[in-house]
């Protein structure tokens, strides 16, 4: 068992490595504006929040996934796919960034009209409406450099952040109980991780690259959590992230899957998934099940 | 709007009720140290050393001018590295900010009730041969106290009422149960509410207790708290009470 | 500190004006129109103010921001969260501009409106020939009181995403990594905005006060 996951560390470690320079790509060809092309807009069958722009609701990067630039335009792999997205059908990206738990609530009441990479649970899927897989991301727990993981054991008694609203934060209150902390953002739980106030942090992988932990990447380690975890199940652990729009505009994600595969026809998307290292898997599983 | 089915509330008031024992926990040690803190700042800015009356003004000035949600902010994201080695955890920081931000309102109250006393009785009491401590301890204290209690129950108002800020620095109060149960269920209108009808009965019976006590502290000590009226710290919490109820 | 960007906290400042600005002005109209239902004493009006005023006073502002910005989005209203802050914050300060009023409209003794009808004025001109002049400045006080109160309220719309100053603020933690520099810029701040203003009530007030017994 140890061995297991030794082994899996010494694997995301390399990955990460090849993942900050596949970042840095992907970051390239996302910086770049799309030449504007005069041909006709396609004709929308689906509703935005406001006339001329697509709005995403974001709770944050989630390198190599989005990349939320400064400038509010979006980069990642949802940069390329919403970007050219939105050129299809004459809309401006507009990113409206907001709390994880606030950015369903946002996408539900139709402030927004997509929310990012957001996993499936039965409780989302009735008030959201789920589009194409996107790919999978590893569920991992953040320690400070030097920490000697070997499992959940290993953190007894200390403080776990969770960001509240992700999957994870519900069954690790269940688990530890107070030892559990709420954060309400991500940046703040890595902040309190950076501080010491925290032993370890329960979310994705791709936080590992976002501020502030993509700043302090040597004086953290990422474990990847395996099945059994605080009693989690594997469902939750390798998790294949969708974006989400509102049941009331299932359209929208429907128009979407429909570029998304056009992008898969042309072979640009494989292109966007090539610099990928094997942590995120492109996800090939059927769509999600819908509950609207 | 969809009403939650039986479980679903059942599973909101499970996390919920653990919130709110939290929230009364948080509010019940934050009224205690407040208490403690707004009197001994009271005493000390009407003391006869200036260097402790200079103390008290800072800290009053400090913590009133500092809003409670970015001295949580500030205590856990700022201070962090070094609370946390000495084990701090977020309800006692929640708890410290609370309770240094209220103290300083309520030093503030105390002090005007203090100097409402005129100087004349400081006067008389100082002819008798008594010192500043005792002239508090057996003349100023005594008057002041019963107009004091239906204000400082206010105050509890307010605790009570800003504990929910402490959601915000992850204590897992009542506030944030109703978050929890938001990013669970998405509804946020019915769960809000429930969230809002728990607060207002924990609040309600305080807000008509300090009106009922305010009554009859003004009927049983009318000129003692007629001179209290008008400080201005008391104006904070005053409304409250529904100040000058009596005068119609 | 080395090149700290403070003025990357100017929007959140500004913002944190719009909001305690917004919310002060909502706050003296509803209150506003509270005191003139109370003054009219048409009993039901009267009990449904009063009973306003306590609903309002028993919930935290935090959650009646909540309910404003998610619970009533819910049901079709989408404030963006500046307006949400704005209308959450407003109507809470309300019930408290209702009691600066009736208290400071009580400092007129009613002996004074007695004379004033007998001479055969309106209610309306008793009101604003006798009452007004004299409570007007009791008023003052606490009024710019509640706008102090509300720059601090404003923290509070960083909890549904509006970027007020502690958000710039935090933000600001984060991206630069200087922590502890910016939790000390965010304080000075705070007292430097609040501490003259604090200050100025108390001095309105004791003018107030000496005006009231010279009279």
């Amino acid at each position: 068992m140890q061995g297991t996951i030794a082994r899996r560390h010494r694997r995301l470690a390399a990955g990460i490595t090849a993942l900050a320079l596949a970042l840095a790509l992907v970051g390239c060809s996302a910086g770049t504006p799309a030449p504007t092309n005069s041909e006709p807009a396609a004709e929308m069958d689906f509703d935005v929040a406001q006339d001329g722009f697509l709005t995403i609701a974001t709770y944050g990067s989630n390198p190599p996934v989005n990349i939320d630039n400064p400038d509010g335009t979006l980069g990642g792999i949802e940069g390329d796919l919403l970007n050219s997205f939105a050129e299809k059908y004459g809309l401006q990206v507009k990113l409206q960034p907001t709390t994880f738990a606030s950015m369903i609530l946002e996408v539900q009441q139709g402030r927004a009209d997509m929310g990012l990479f957001v996993y499936w649970t039965e409780e989302r899927a009735q008030t959201l409406y789920y589009s194409s897989a996107l790919l999978k991301v590893p569920a991992v727990v953040f320690t400070e450099k030097g920490f000697d993981y070997e499992g959940p054991d290993s953190l007894a008694g200390e403080k776990i952040g969770v960001i509240v609203g992700q999957v994870w934060a519900e069954l690790m209150q269940k688990e530890l109980g107070e030892d559990a902390l709420l954060f309400q953002s991500q940046p703040q739980a890595a902040q309190a991780l950076l501080n010491g106030q925290i032993k370890g942090y329960v979310t994705g992988l791709t936080q590992m690259f976002n501020a502030p932990l993509s700043e302090h990447q040597d004086e953290i380690d990422a474990h990847e959590l395996v099945d059994g975890d605080w009693n989690m199940p594997e469902s939750v652990l390798q998790n294949t992230g969708y974006n989400v729009v509102s049941c009331e505009n299932s359209a929208l994600a429907t128009a979407l899957d429909e570029h998304l595969q056009e992008m898969i026809d042309s072979g640009t998307w494989e292109e966007t998934f090539s610099a990928l290292p094997d942590e995120f898997t492109v996800d090939e599983t059927v769509p999600p099940t819908q509950g609207c | 709007m969809i009403w939650p089915d039986w479980d679903t509330l059942a599973s909101w008031l499970e996390l919920m009720l653990a919130g709110l024992v939290v929230t009364l926990k948080l509010s019940f040690l934050t009224t205690v140290l407040t208490i403690i803190l707004g009197s001994l700042s009271a005493l000390g800015a009407v003391s006869t050393s200036r260097t402790v009356r200079i103390i008290s003004r800072v800290y009053v000035d400090l913590f009133r001018s500092v809003p409670i949600l970015a001295l949580m902010i500030i205590f856990y994201f700022g201070f962090g590295p070094w609370l946390s080695e000495w084990g701090i955890d977020t309800f006692t920081l929640a708890l410290a900010a609370l309770s240094l931000s209220s103290g300083a309102y309520l030093s503030e109250v105390y002090r005007g009730a203090i100097q409402s006393v005129p100087r004349s009785q400081w006067r008389a009491a100082e002819s008798l041969g008594l010192g500043h401590f005792a002239i508090l301890r057996f003349a100023v204290i005594p008057q002041v106290i019963p107009p004091l209690v239906p204000l400082t129950l206010n105050a509890v108002i307010s605790i009570v009422k800003n504990s929910s800020l402490a959601s915000l620095i992850t204590v897992n109060e009542l506030t944030l149960s109703g978050t929890m149960a938001v990013s669970l269920s998405f509804m946020p209108m019915q769960v809000y509410l429930l969230l809002g009808a728990m607060y207002a009965a924990i609040i309600l019976p305080l807000i008509f207790a300090a009106g009922r006590l305010e009554r009859w502290v003004n009927r049983r000590y009318g000129l003692v708290s007629a001179r209290l009226k008008p400080t201005m710290a008391m104006r904070t919490y005053a409304s409250a009470a529904g100040l000058g109820r009596r005068d119609r | 500190m080395n090149g700290l960007d403070l003025t990357a906290l100017l929007p959140g400042a500004l913002a944190t004006i719009k909001i305690a600005g917004g919310a002060w002005l909502l706050a003296l109209a509803i209150g506003m129109l509270m005191s003139y239902i109370r003054e009219t004493g048409f009993r039901p009006l009267l009990w449904l103010v009063n009973g306003f005023t306590t609903l309002i006073r028993s919930i935290p502002e935090l959650v009646m921001l909540y309910l404003v910005y998610f619970g009533i989005a819910y049901l079709g209203v989408r404030l963006d969260s500046l307006t949400a802050a704005i209308v959450a914050l407003g109507v809470a300060e309300s019930a408290f501009m209702a009691e600066y009023f009736r208290a400071s409209l009580n400092t007129v003794s009613s002996s004074q409106r007695q004379a004033g009808l007998s001479l055969g004025l309106s209610q309306v001109k008793v009101l604003r020939l006798i009452v007004l002049p004299q409570a007007v400045p009791f008023a003052v006080p606490p009024l710019l009181n509640s706008f102090v109160g509300l720059l601090k309220t404003a923290t509070l719309a960083s909890a549904v995403g509006a970027v007020e100053l502690l958000y710039a603020g935090q933000d600001l933690m984060n991206r630069t990594g200087q922590v502890l520099p910016v939790a000390i810029s965010l304080v000075v701040i705070y007292v430097v905005a609040t501490l003259p203003l604090t200050a100025l009530v108390g001095k309105l007030e004791s003018r107030a006060r000496a005006r009231a017994s010279r009279a």
